[in-house]
């Protein structure tokens, strides 16, 4: 049998049914021009300190989630960082939870990926200007203290999360108390105040970090939640939008998805989010030449050798005739198609993939889940 | 005369009598034959059916020659022939009247048959040539001998109780309405659907909307469209009182309408006007999110299009737009009440309000029983949910009380859209707008061969083309240029994405622009056409300029822009 990468002259099979997770598989093909949108987003928050809420609509299988990973990696934004001069944002995914207490799941997902020891090191000599800025923000003193003690190197930077996690049992807790910190957080304004508080002084002065991006995906699933946590989630994005209104970038990744009975998942978003929405960005589902231009900047990823045809192994009718025959189709059902179409004729040993294997295979790789 | 060895004087009797009705039908029918226990005359499409069955004694002196032909066919050429089957022995069992039609006939048909609406035609002759004399009613398919494939037959039966099987008179009768062929006309617009001869989507769903009395005027659902406009979002505690208050101003104009009932007045908590709220809710005229109120989907396009569909000078008047759209609303979302009241005026010809008090709670239950025998009880969910429905109907306390609030509204409703009037002596009788419409919905159920109990599939096609044979005489004709209808349709769509914004960017929901086409097509560009073929020519013609992805289960999707 025929190695895949000789036969096919690519490393792998390119196309992928879910967003990759490791950041060298992640890569942007094609699409430029909502490529730029998020660029230019981006670029203009690590300029600018104004803090921005942006709805990103599409399809599901659009590219929503592979545009919040794809965003969040390093290269990339130090790449838009060095271009505006300045250093790289801090940026995360988190899914929308669908528990009971969402502020607080929101509130754990930040925590988990906060690297305090890491920040510490960031921050070192710092810390004296930042103290007197913490002290700035708001009016809580508890919190203001809990804040600065994320970032005081002399507390041990597993009691700070054991305090953060509210998993301090009281003996643990006493050794808080010459920090100031008298307390455990206890409900949604304390976990949004500390995440605000949070986010300002890691981007104080855009030293550090320029922005902070969370991208929330499947902000969909609001329309699953009951109505207390509908209204819970509402507030905290008004909230955080406000208490941090410097340098935070706030991305919803949303389904253009019709229900039964509202006409969109907008009608979930109150008013005083949408007020603070500055751009949407819709994901549209692909022309034919968008998406063939996807294809051949996809297949040069993981080119290996040269071929002239740039769809190789495919012949270009036969991506035509999928083209024609998906129809209007989000990205992940062409991928789904391409993908069992290298995959069969892989086990068939058939390269390169003309029509006639096109027409062999048809039935198995053309078809609707609704 | 034919005269057979009698033992007793009654048993005389009663063969003369069966004698007389069988030469009279026999004199003017097509054909007569016995076949497995049945006496069939025909009379071109309609039948004469009496059932028997042979009683032991003639079984066994029965000559062999008659036992192998119970099952094939015997026909009776000759009076004479009636001997031949010993009709002293034999039992009848029942009598009936039928209306076929051979299913395999329905690809070259001309024009469509409507076995259900003959079937009411003649039930409603009956009842009122003798009440009470009929025992049952049935349409079903009959497929024949299980081993040999047929198309089938569907049919209509109507049996007559058992005093009238040798009636002289009612017999003539019923050859007086079976003569008459042309019993109902099936309009124009069904003939391909007859042809293809293909089910049209119904998934058994019974849709039913609880009311109460007080909401007698469809009017006040115009005025709730203006209120919604205003407020925008209500929240779900003050709705009531806000709506009621709002309505205030348009009290003396009801007063002055055809209809009066049904007046929101002030009153201290807005219970006035809360039966409205509740039946808009049901109607998918408003949405509730978390705790507010918002204009429904469907009420969006209604509302859109009053300013320029709705100008009556009295606002509880309707015009061709509200009406269609209130039909539409109801139809979805009460068909089985609604339906069956409908029937009900149309089979009593006119009928009183205590008279339907006493009927209807019958005549639910034995809709529910066509329901179940319809589908074979193969869909066990389907069948629960009948049941609960059955029984739910069956244990009504205080039933004429609780039908108060059933009949009352939807009698009124019938009042406002002019399927009904007042007919003597405080009675309501059906207009020629409701005989038409009743034809209507007894065609969707010949369509598909057994009664339709959710019918959203077929009022997305064909309640424009309803409307306008009901309510205009069928006045509107397509123009025959196809292109033209389809840059129409494109025109108001393209359209609709300014007047249904939503918070996502190029995007217009498909319910709401295929509505406001349909609408738009209808009352401004004379071109009738329905929901169902707005969404196929969006699905399957790639120049349309638009990307067209339809959700199935949520019944609704979304239209872009191509960019």
């Amino acid at each position: 049998m025929t190695e895949f990468n000789q036969k096919y002259k690519l490393t792998t099979n390119p196309f992928r049914l879910t967003p990759a997770t490791n950041p060298k598989e992640l890569v942007w093909a094609g699409f430029e021009e909502i490529k730029v949108k998020f660029e230019r987003r981006i670029e203009r928050s690590i300029r600018i300190p104004n803090s921005t809420l942006v709805l990103n609509w599409g399809e599901y299988g659009s590219g929503k989630t592979h545009a919040a990973r794809y965003f969040s990696k390093s290269e990339v934004l130090s790449g838009l960082a060095s271009k505006a001069q300045k250093s790289i944002p801090y940026s995360m995914v988190i899914s929308l939870p669908k528990g009971k207490e969402p502020v607080y799941s929101i509130y754990i997902a930040i925590i988990d990926k906060l690297n305090i020891e890491d920040i510490r090191e960031k921050f070192a000599g710092k810390e004296g200007d930042l103290d007197k800025f913490i002290e700035s923000i708001g009016s809580n003193i508890h919190i203001q203290n809990v804040i600065k003690a994320i970032f005081n190197s002399s507390i041990p930077y597993l009691e700070v999360k054991k305090y953060l996690y509210g998993n301090m049992n009281s003996s643990e807790f006493k050794g808080l108390s010459a920090s100031g910190i008298l307390r455990v957080l206890r409900d949604d304004s304390d976990y949004s105040a500390v995440i605000a508080g949070l986010f300002s002084c890691l981007t104080f002065n855009k030293e550090v970090f320029s922005c902070i991006i969370i991208w929330i995906d499947e902000f969909e699933d609001i329309a699953v939640l009951n109505n207390t946590n509908i209204d819970k989630i509402n507030n905290y994005i008004r909230e955080i939008l406000d208490s941090v209104p410097n340098n935070l970038l706030l991305f919803l990744n949303l389904t253009q998805s019709a229900l039964i009975s509202v006409e969109d998942l907008g009608q979930y978003v109150y008013d005083s989010v949408r007020s603070r929405i500055k751009e949407r960005i819709s994901f549209d589902l692909p022309s034919g030449k968008v998406f063939k231009d996807y294809l051949i900047h996809l297949l040069s990823y993981f080119r290996e050798g040269e071929d002239e045809n740039p769809f190789f192994p495919f012949e270009e009718n036969v991506i035509d005739r999928i083209i024609r025959e998906q129809g209007s189709a989000s990205l992940r059902q062409f991928n789904e198609s391409l993908s069992l179409l290298l995959e069969l004729s892989d086990m068939d040993e058939k390269s390169p993939i003309d029509m006639n294997v096109f027409e062999e295979y048809k039935e198995e790789i053309i078809w609707h889940k609704d | 005369m034919i005269f057979w060895p009698l033992k007793e004087w009654g048993v005389q009797v009663a063969l003369f009598e069966m004698l007389e009705i069988f030469e009279f039908y026999f004199k003017i029918c097509k054909s007569t034959w016995v076949h497995e226990g049945e006496l069939v005359f025909e009379f071109n499409q309609y039948f004469i059916y009496y059932l028997f069955e042979r009683t032991e004694e003639d079984d066994e002196d029965l000559e062999d020659e008659y036992e192998d032909d119970y099952y094939s066919f015997v026909h009776i050429d000759t009076l004479k022939d009636f001997e031949k089957l010993r009709l002293q022995k034999i039992n009848f069992k029942s009598f009936s009247i039928r209306g076929i039609e051979f299913l395999g006939d329905r690809e070259y048909c001309e024009s469509g048959r409507s076995i259900t609406s003959e079937m009411f035609f003649c039930i409603k002759k009956i009842e009122l040539f003798q009440p009470n004399i009929i025992s049952c009613t049935l349409v079903d398919i009959d497929y024949g001998d299980p081993m040999c494939y047929s198309p089938g037959n569907y049919y209509f039966s109507i049996e007559i109780v058992k005093d009238k099987w040798w009636d002289l008179g009612l017999a003539r009768f019923l050859i007086g309405i079976l003569e008459n062929e042309n019993l109902n006309e099936v309009p124009n617009l069904y003939t391909s659907h007859f042809r293809r001869n293909k089910l049209i989507r119904d998934n058994k769903k019974i849709s039913i909307i609880s009311t109460n009395t007080k909401v007698r005027r469809l009017g006040y659902f115009k005025i709730l469209s203006l209120f919604v406009g205003e407020l925008n979002r209500i929240p779900i505690y003050s709705i009531n009182k806000k709506f009621e208050n709002f309505c205030l101003k348009y009290q003396s104009l009801l007063n002055t309408s055809k209809f009066k009932r049904g007046l929101v007045i002030e009153t201290k908590t807005g219970i006035s006007a809360k039966p409205y709220i509740d039946v808009a809710i049901n109607l998918g005229m408003l949405t509730k999110i978390n705790n507010l109120f918002y204009i429904g989907k469907s009420f969006k396009v209604y509302h859109v299009l009053q300013e320029s569909l709705s100008k009556n000078e009295n606002i509880f008047e309707l015009s061709d737009f509200d009406k269609l759209y209130f039909i539409e609303r109801i139809l979805k979302n009460d068909y089985f009440y609604f339906s069956n009241l409908l029937e009900l005026i149309f089979l009593k010809e006119e009928i009183s309000y205590s008279q339907l008090l006493d009927f209807f709670q019958v005549k639910l239950l034995s809709s529910l029983d066509e329901y179940k025998e319809s589908i074979f009880n193969e869909d066990m969910k389907v069948v629960r949910e009948f049941n609960d429905i059955n029984y739910r109907i069956s244990n009504w306390e205080k039933a004429k009380v609780y039908l108060e609030h059933i009949l009352m509204p939807r009698l009124n409703w019938m009042l406002d859209l002019e399927i009904i009037k007042f007919a003597e002596g405080n009675k309501f009788g059906l207009t020629d707008i409701g005989t038409k419409f009743f034809t209507h919905l007894a065609v969707w159920n010949d369509i598909n061969t057994s009664k339709v109990v959710s019918p959203d599939s077929f009022i997305d096609k064909f309640i424009v083309h309803l409307y306008d044979d009901c309510y205009n005489g069928s006045r509107v004709n397509n123009p025959n240029d196809y292109e033209y209808i389809t840059k129409s349709v494109y025109k108001h769509i393209n359209d609709s994405f300014d007047l249904f914004k939503t918070l996502a960017p190029n995007r217009v929901t498909v319910s709401q622009a295929a509505n406001y086409a349909k609408y738009m097509l209808y009352f401004c560009d004379k071109i009738k056409v329905g929901y169902d073929f707005i969404l196929r020519i969006l699905a399957n013609d790639e120049n349309s300029g638009f990307i067209f992805k339809y959700q199935e289960q949520y019944q609704d999707g979304y239209i872009q822009k191509k960019i």
